[in-house]
Parts: structure tokens; sequence; C-alpha cells
């Protein structure tokens, strides 16, 4: 999937992998607060995994890293934390209240990462733009 | 003393280890957030520098960059990668110009 403009291809797969990353974070947090009765299936965090792209095996500069992609989603405890709660409608007969595993410090740490890393590959995009118009330049 | 031919050929040489070297700098930035990823660099300029002062063929070198891993084994710098990328983009503003140059002298020669 190599172009002539690799520079930016590059960067656009970051940026990619930037956004599913902060959707899922959009996802956990939304979710954090949906309490079901204990038993039933809770929501499960998601996590990205990035892995590394690299140039197939025959192609031209077999090996070479040619960006990031999104390998999988992993998904948190399937089992949530109890929560006493016995005024809440879906509370159990003991009174307590299924929450899903979300750790509101880790989304908002995982947020700003995201957000920096989206910026850097945006950077990047607009340095590669520079470079190839420079190079488009050339002229006697 | 080169010719303009040659000092052509020398700045194509060094345009495409720029050209390389912006790409890898892309890819270890996109992957700044991939475990157990480590950042290649690609090298140049000592290798062109050789080969203009005592003959034989410049060769353009990737290896890893060797920073310290971070906890997720990933190790790529920011800043670092930020730093080369400015550097990146005057060595090619510089060869551009530095071709532009040699083609007009060319032109100039031609028209004379």
């Amino acid at each position: 999937m190599s172009s002539i403009w690799s520079g930016i291809d590059i960067a656009g797969t970051g940026a990619e992998v930037d956004q599913t990353w902060i959707d899922t974070i959009g996802g956990n947090v939304a979710n954090m607060n949906d309490g079901v009765t204990p038993g039933q299936p809770v929501y499960q965090a998601q996590y990205v995994d990035a892995g590394e792209q690299v140039e197939p095996p025959g192609s031209g500069a077999q090996g070479a890293g040619v960006g990031v992609q999104v390998d999988a989603i992993s998904l948190g405890p399937a089992t949530g934390q109890l929560e006493y709660d016995p005024t809440n409608p879906v509370a159990n007969a003991q009174g307590d209240v299924e929450y899903p595993v979300v750790d509101l410090g880790t989304e908002m740490t995982d947020l700003v990462q995201a957000q920096t890393s989206y910026q850097a590959n945006a950077e990047v995009m607009s340095h590669a733009t520079n470079a190839y118009e420079a190079i488009l330049d050339i002229k006697a | 003393m080169a010719d303009a031919t040659e000092s052509i050929g020398i700045l194509q040489f060094a345009l495409d280890a720029v050209v390389d070297q912006q790409q890898t700098i892309a890819n270890n930035i996109s992957n700044q957030d991939t475990p157990n990823f480590q950042a290649d660099e690609v090298t140049f300029e000592s290798s062109l520098a050789q080969a203009l002062e005592g003959g034989g063929t410049a060769t353009v070198e990737d290896s890893p960059e060797g920073l310290a891993s971070g906890t997720d084994g990933n190790n790529v710098s920011l800043p670092t990668e930020m730093t080369l990328m400015q550097e990146n983009d005057l060595e090619n503003q510089t060869v551009d110009n530095a071709l532009s140059g040699q083609f007009s002298i060319l032109s100039d020669a031609i028209t004379a």
C-alpha cells in the first residue's frame, strides 16, 4: 500500500488508530454507570490493541514499517463490581447492583495520550506535505 | 571538483535518503503507542561525506535507534522524532534548492 506520498499515508494510519482509541474511550466512559442486576450481562470496557504495519513479503521494501493498525479490540472483565444500592430498581434481593469495570482515571490519561498522538500524526502530515511540495518545486 | 551532472547524481542520492528518513520518522511517530515497537533511524550523512572525500559508494543505513524502552516495551521518544523531523525538513529544502541551482546552471549553459 506504499505510494509516493508514503509519509502522509503512514501518518494517516496513526491518526486512524488514534481515532479508534478515542472512540473506545468515549464508549467506556459513556457506559461506566450502566448498572445491571447482578448476574445479567454487564458492559465490558473496550481496549485497542495496536500493532505495527510492515510491507508484506514479496513487495519492494519487505519488512519496512508502513504505519500502525488496530490488531484487535480487547474486552475488559465480563464480571462487574457490586455496589450496595437497595433503592436502585435493578438491585437484586441483597440490594446489590453490578457496574462495569471502568477506571475513569485510566480512561482520562489514555484520552490525553491518544489526543497527543493524534496531534503528532497531524503534524507529520503537514510536514510531509511541505516536503513533497518542496520536491515538486525543483526546477531549472 | 564535481561537474553539474555528477552533482545532480549526488543530490539525487541525498534526496532519496531524505525521503527514506522522513518515512521512517513518520512510522516511528505513528507507532508511538504500539506495545513493543522499537524505533528505527535512517542515516546517510557520514557515509556520503566519506564517499565524497575518499571515493567509494555512499549507502543509506537503516538501524534501530536503540533508546531505552518504557514499561510497554516501546522506545519511541516524541521529542526526538519531532527534532529529527525538523532537521529532515531543512535537509530536504537544502537538497531541493541545490538541485534547482544545478539545473539552472545547466539551463544557463544550454541557452548561453
